[in-house]
C-alpha cells in the first residue's frame, strides 16, 4: 500500500515538477530571464512555507507526545531557521527577494521567527497552554510569509507583464504550463484523498499504522497546500472531503474544519464546489465573489477519480487567475488607451467606430475636435501645461457628452467623439455644440487660467460615409471648415465642403506646377494720396496669368492654398523677387514708385523673411525705401516678441511696414503703440459701410486719429465710391486704393498709368474706373 | 524540487538486511545514520556516528569558498572515501538525507574524481543545525568551479542526517 501510494506521489511530483519546468522552459524560450527570476522566488518562498507548515506539525507532535525527542526537536528548529535566514541574508534568497516589499516580508518573517526562538526551546512535552501559545505565534509568522509567496507570484505576473512578453503567444504557453501543474495537481489531491481514507480505516487497526498513515497524510497536505492553486475534493454524495488552504483562504473558511468530511458542497462558493457534479471539464473560467466584495476570477477544472470499487471522488481545481487577467487587461488598456489622459486612442477608436458601422441600420455621428489656442499654451507654458491643459479639456468633454460617447485623443490637442444613435442631423449638432460650450469657460489651473476653445467637425454615418476611412475623411473636411472659421465654430460636413475640398487640392496641385514652371504674375493695384489723387505706391498681387488660370479662383484662395501646401515661402520668395525687379524698372525709367508685397507671416515665411526681402532687393538692385511689406494682425498674436524684432529690423533698412487688414482680426490696439509700422490699412469692410450710416465713419475717424497720434500713415481699402473718398478726405484719411481709383492692373498698363501720373497728374484720363470682372484686390 | 526528485529514491529505495558489526559504538548522540550495502555495522543494519566516532576517522582542512555563504570558508573534516572504506561500503550511489528532508544521490564517483570534505567543523568549531551544520558534504568550490554548478551544486548536502549506500 505505502509502496503504490508513494509510486502515485511520484507520479505527481514528476508531473508537477515537469510542469514548473516546462514554464520555466518556455519563459527561457522567450529569452524572459526576470520571469524565470520572480518565478524562482516564489518556488524559493513557498519552500520556504512547506518548510514552516512540516515544523508546525512537528511541533504538535512533540507538544502532544514528546516525539521527536527534545534535540530533534530543536534541531528542526534550527532546520527552520536556516531556510528562513536563506531567504534574507544568503545570496540564493537575496537574488529572488530582490524586490524591495518582499525582502521586508521576508525580514519581518526572520524577526518574528527569531523573536519566538526562545519560547521553542524552552518548550515542555504536555505544556498545553505553552504550546497553543508558541503555535499562535507560529501562525502569526505563516501570515507574512503567505503574503510573500502571494505577492513572490503576483511579482511574477508583473515582471510578465511588464518585460512586454505577455503576448498571446506567451500567454498561451502560460495557459499550457498552468495547465499541466493543475492536473498535477488534481494527482496530489486524489492521493491526498485516498491518505485521508485510509487514515480513517486505519483508525481502527494499530496505533503504529494510525500515525504512519497519519504522517503519510500529512507531507501530503503539506504538499498540497503549497500548491499555488485551490484544490477541493468531494466523495460521490457531494461531500466535502478536502480542500487545501487556497482554497479554503478562497472560501473563506477554515481549512481543518473542513476535511473531517463534515462540511458539504453546500457551504462552498459555486466556483469551488462545481465538482460536486460528475462531469469532467477543461479549463473554465468563473466568477467568485469574495465577502470582502473583491471579484476574483478562477480557472477551474474537474476531474474524477475512480476507486477500484468505482466509487467516484471529484476533485476541483481553481487557479485564480484575477491577477493575471488585470495584468493583461491592463496590458490592452495601455494598448488602447492615450496615456496621458486615459481616454481612449487611436486605435480603440477607429476599432470602436468600425464596430458601430458594422451594426445594421446603426447611426452614429463622428465629432472631429481640434483645440483652438493649444500650441500657444505648449509653446509658451511648456509641456507640463499643455499637459495639464489636456487633462482638463478631457474632464470638460467627458461631462458635456455624457455616458453614451466614445471619447478619444487622438494625438496632440485633437479629440474624437463618437455619439451613437444621433435623432438628426440638428442633434448631433447640439452635441457638438455642447461640447464646444464646455470649453468656452477658461480653464483653471495651476498656471492659471487658461482659454481654449475648440473648433468641431461632424460627420454622419451613414449620410456622409459607411466606412471609418470616409467618415474620418469627412469629418476632418468639416473641421478643417471649422478651423478657418471664427473660433469654436461647429461644422457638420456637406457634400458641398468636399468640393470644395476637392478644389483647393486641384489648385494646390496647379499653384505647385505654376510655380515649378514660373507661370505666375503679379498685378499692381495703385494706392492714391487722397489730397492730391497722386499714385504713391502700388501693391503688387499674386494672379494665375488669365490663360491659365483655374475657373473662378480668388485671391485669398490662391494665398490659403498657398499657406496650407507649404509652398507660400518659395512663393512669397518668387514675389518679393518679381516686385523688386518691377520696381527697378519704374526706378531706371524715372517713375520711381514704392511696391508693397503681401507677406503671409507663417514660421516657414518669418524664417526666411529677412534673408529672402536682402536677396530680392539686391539681385533687383532696388533702394530698401522702395519696398513696403504689408502683414496683417496675425502677426501680432501668433509671436509678437519675434515679429517685432524681425519687422524692426527691416524698418531699419527703409522698408516700410504696413499693418493690413485693419480692423478684421485681434484688434489689438494696445499692440499698435509697440509694434515698428509705418502704415495702417484700413479694412474694405469698413470703407464700404461709408455713407451708409453715421456708424463706420465714426470708425474710421477714430482709426485716423489712432493712427495718426501713433505717427501712422491710414490708407483706406476698397474705395469704389466718390462719396467715400468725399468722406475719407473729410477726416483726414491719407490715403486710398480701391476699385474707384484703379484695379490692379498688368505690369505693363501700371506702367503706363504711372507715367502719366508723373507726367499729368492724378487720374485724369486714367484706366476705366472698373474693368469687367476684375479679381478683387486682397 | 529537490525533494521531490527525492521521493523517486525513495520509492526504489530497498532495505538490505544488515551484517555484522565490528564498529566501535558512539558513546553519545549519534547525528549520522549509514544503512544499505555496507559490511560493517554498530547497530541492526546500521552504522551510527557520534562526532567523536567520526573524527577519529582522520581529520583533514579544506578552504574554499562556497556558493551560499560569502568569503572563504575554513572547514575542517573527514574524508568521505575514509568514511565509506570504514564501513565496507559496497555502492556506486550514496542516498543521502537531511535534517530538513532534503535527499539527493551522489555517486561514488564523485569522491573519485574531487578532493571533497565531510565537514564537521568551520573555523574549527562544530557547526550548529542553523549553519549547515553538524555534517556538510563539501565539494572544492574554489579548486573546482565546475562543482558550484548543477549536479554537484545539488549535492553538497547540508544537514546531513543519513546515508543509505547501493
Amino acid at each position: 500500500m505505502e509502496r503504490r501510494r508513494l509510486g502515485l506521489v511520484l507520479l505527481a511530483a514528476l508531473c508537477f515538477a515537469a510542469a514548473l519546468l516546462a514554464q520555466v522552459g518556455l519563459l527561457r524560450e522567450h529569452r524572459a530571464f526576470d520571469l524565470e527570476e520572480t518565478l524562482r522566488s516564489g518556488w524559493f518562498a513557498s519552500r520556504t512555507e512547506a518548510h514552516l507548515l512540516r515544523f508546525a506539525s512537528t511541533l504538535e507532535r512533540f507538544a502532544a507526545r514528546g516525539e521527536p525527542d527534545r534535540e530533534s526537536f530543536h534541531e528542526q528548529v534550527d532546520v527552520l531557521l536556516l531556510a528562513v535566514r536563506r531567504l534574507v541574508r544568503e545570496p540564493d534568497g537575496a537574488r529572488v527577494m530582490a524586490e524591495p516589499v518582499l525582502a521586508e516580508l521576508a525580514l519581518e518573517v526572520e524577526r518574528r521567527l527569531f523573536d519566538l526562538e526562545p519560547a521553542l526551546l524552552f518548550l515542555e512535552p504536555g505544556d498545553e497552554a505553552a504550546y497553543l501559545a508558541v503555535r499562535d505565534r507560529l501562525d502569526e509568522i505563516r501570515r507574512p510569509l503567505a503574503e510573500l509567496v502571494a505577492r513572490a507570484y503576483d511579482r511574477f505576473l508583473e515582471a510578465a507583464a511588464a518585460s512586454g512578453r505577455l503576448t498571446s503567444t506567451l500567454a498561451r504557453d502560460l495557459w499550457i504550463g498552468l495547465g499541466l501543474t493543475g492536473a498535477s495537481g488534481l494527482l496530489l489531491a486524489g492521493l491526498v484523498v485516498s491518505a485521508v481514507g485510509e487514515a480513517r480505516r486505519a483508525r481502527s487497526r494499530a496505533d503504529r499504522a494510525t500515525s504512519a498513515a497519519r504522517e503519510a497524510e500529512e507531507s501530503l497536505r503539506t504538499l498540497v497546500d503549497a500548491l499555488p492553486v485551490a484544490v477541493t475534493a468531494f466523495d460521490e454524495r457531494g461531500r466535502l472531503l478536502f480542500v487545501n488552504r487556497h482554497a479554503a483562504e478562497l472560501a473563506g473558511i477554515g481549512g481543518d474544519a473542513a476535511v473531517a468530511g463534515a462540511a458539504s458542497a453546500g457551504g462552498l462558493p459555486a466556483a469551488l464546489s462545481a465538482g460536486a457534479g460528475r462531469d469532467e471539464h477543461g479549463f473554465r473560467e468563473v466568477d467568485l465573489d469574495r465577502p470582502g466584495g473583491r471579484r476574483h476570477l478562477l480557472a477551474t477544472t474537474r476531474r474524477v477519480l475512480r476507486d477500484d470499487g468505482s466509487l467516484a471522488r471529484t476533485v476541483h481545481i481553481a487557479l485564480d487567475v484575477t491577477e493575471r487577467r488585470a495584468a493583461e487587461e491592463q496590458l490592452r488598456h495601455l494598448a488602447e488607451h492615450d496615456p496621458l489622459t486615459g481616454l481612449a486612442n487611436r486605435t480603440r477608436f477607429t476599432r470602436a467606430l468600425a464596430a458601430a458601422l458594422t451594426r445594421p441600420g446603426s447611426r452614429v455621428a463622428l465629432h472631429l475636435l481640434d483645440l483652438d489656442r493649444f500650441k500657444e499654451v505648449n509653446d509658451s507654458l511648456g509641456h507640463p501645461a499643455g499637459d495639464r491643459l489636456l487633462l482638463a479639456v478631457a474632464g470638460r468633454l467627458a461631462g458635456a457628452a455624457g455616458k453614451s460617447a466614445l471619447i478619444a485623443r487622438l494625438g496632440g490637442d485633437e479629440f474624437a467623439l463618437l455619439q451613437p444613435d444621433p435623432a438628426n442631423a440638428e442633434d448631433a449638432r447640439r452635441f457638438a455644440t455642447r461640447l464646444s460650450e464646455s470649453l468656452a469657460q477658461p480653464v483653471v489651473t495651476s498656471d492659471g487660467r487658461l482659454r481654449v476653445g475648440a473648433s468641431i467637425g461632424i460627420a454622419l454615418a451613414p449620410d456622409h460615409g459607411r466606412t471609418v476611412e470616409e467618415l474620418l475623411r469627412h469629418a476632418d473636411i468639416a473641421l478643417y471648415r471649422a478651423k478657418e472659421e471664427a473660433r469654436g465654430s461647429v461644422v457638420l460636413f456637406s457634400n458641398e465642403l468636399a468640393a470644395a475640398r476637392a478644389r483647393r487640392h486641384q489648385l494646390a496641385t496647379a499653384l505647385e506646377t505654376a510655380l515649378r514652371q514660373e507661370a505666375l504674375e503679379l498685378r499692381f493695384q495703385p494706392v492714391l494720396r487722397i489730397e492730391d489723387l497722386r499714385v504713391v505706391a502700388c501693391e503688387a498681387l499674386l494672379r494665375w496669368p488669365a490663360c491659365r488660370e483655374p475657373t473662378g479662383i480668388s485671391a485669398g484662395e490662391l494665398v490659403a492654398v498657398a499657406e496650407e501646401t507649404g509652398l507660400v515661402a518659395p512663393l512669397t520668395e518668387w514675389v518679393l523677387n518679381a516686385a523688386c525687379r518691377r520696381g527697378r524698372l519704374w526706378l531706371e525709367s524715372g517713375r520711381a514708385c514704392p511696391v508693397a508685397v503681401n507677406i503671409s507671416m507663417t514660421p516657414a515665411v518669418a524664417d526666411r523673411l529677412e534673408s529672402m526681402v536682402d536677396n530680392a532687393l539686391a539681385s533687383a538692385g532696388l533702394p530698401a525705401h522702395l519696398l513696403e511689406l504689408e502683414v496683417t494682425e496675425g502677426v501680432l498674436i501668433r509671436n509678437f516678441d519675434q515679429a517685432t524684432a524681425l519687422l524692426g529690423r527691416l524698418r531699419k533698412r527703409g522698408i516700410k511696414v504696413a499693418l493690413d487688414d485693419f480692423g478684421t482680426g485681434y484688434s489689438a490696439l494696445a499692440y499698435l503703440q509697440r509694434f515698428p509700422l509705418d502704415k495702417l490699412k484700413i479694412d474694405r469692410r469698413f470703407v464700404g459701410e461709408l455713407g451708409n450710416g453715421p456708424t463706420s465713419l465714426a470708425i474710421v475717424d477714430a482709426v485716423v486719429r489712432l493712427g495718426h497720434a501713433l505717427d501712422l500713415e491710414i490708407v483706406a481699402e476698397g474705395v469704389e465710391r466718390d462719396e467715400q473718398l468725399q468722406l475719407l478726405r473729410s477726416v483726414g484719411c491719407d490715403l486710398a486704393q480701391g476699385f474707384l481709383l484703379g484695379v490692379p492692373e498688368t505690369a505693363d498698363r501700371i506702367s503706363r498709368r504711372l507715367g502719366e501720373t508723373h507726367a499729368h497728374g492724378p487720374l485724369r484720363n486714367s484706366a476705366p474706373l472698373v474693368v469687367g470682372p476684375a479679381p478683387a484686390p486682397a | 524540487m529537490r525533494s521531490l526528485v527525492a521521493l523517486f529514491l525513495a520509492l526504489a529505495m530497498a532495505a538490505i538486511p544488515a551484517e555484522g558489526s565490528e564498529l566501535p559504538n558512539p558513546t553519545g548522540r549519534p547525528i549520522l545514520e549509514i544503512t544499505g550495502a555496507i559490511g560493517r555495522t554498530n547497530a541492526p543494519g546500521k552504522a551510527l556516528f557520534d562526532l567523536p566516532l567520526l573524527e577519529s576517522l582522520g581529520m583533514r582542512e579544506l578552504v574554499t569558498i562556497t556558493p551560499w555563504t560569502e568569503g572563504e570558508q575554513r572547514f575542517s573534516g573527514i574524508d568521505p572515501r575514509a568514511l565509506l572504506a570504514t564501513v565496507e561500503a559496497r555502492g556506486k550511489e550514496l542516498e543521502a538525507t537531511a535534517l530538513d528532508g532534503y535527499r539527493v544521490v551522489i555517486p561514488v564517483e564523485d569522491l573519485q574524481r574531487f578532493p571533497m570534505l565531510l565537514a564537521t567543523r568551520r573555523d574549527g568549531r562544530p557547526m550548529p543545525v542553523r549553519e549547515r551544520g553538524p555534517l556538510w558534504l563539501v565539494y572544492p568550490w574554489s579548486s573546482h568551479p565546475e562543482t558550484a554548478d548543477q549536479p554537484y551544486r545539488g549535492r553538497a548536502i547540508w544537514q546531513l542526517r543519513s546515508i543509505v549506500v547501493r
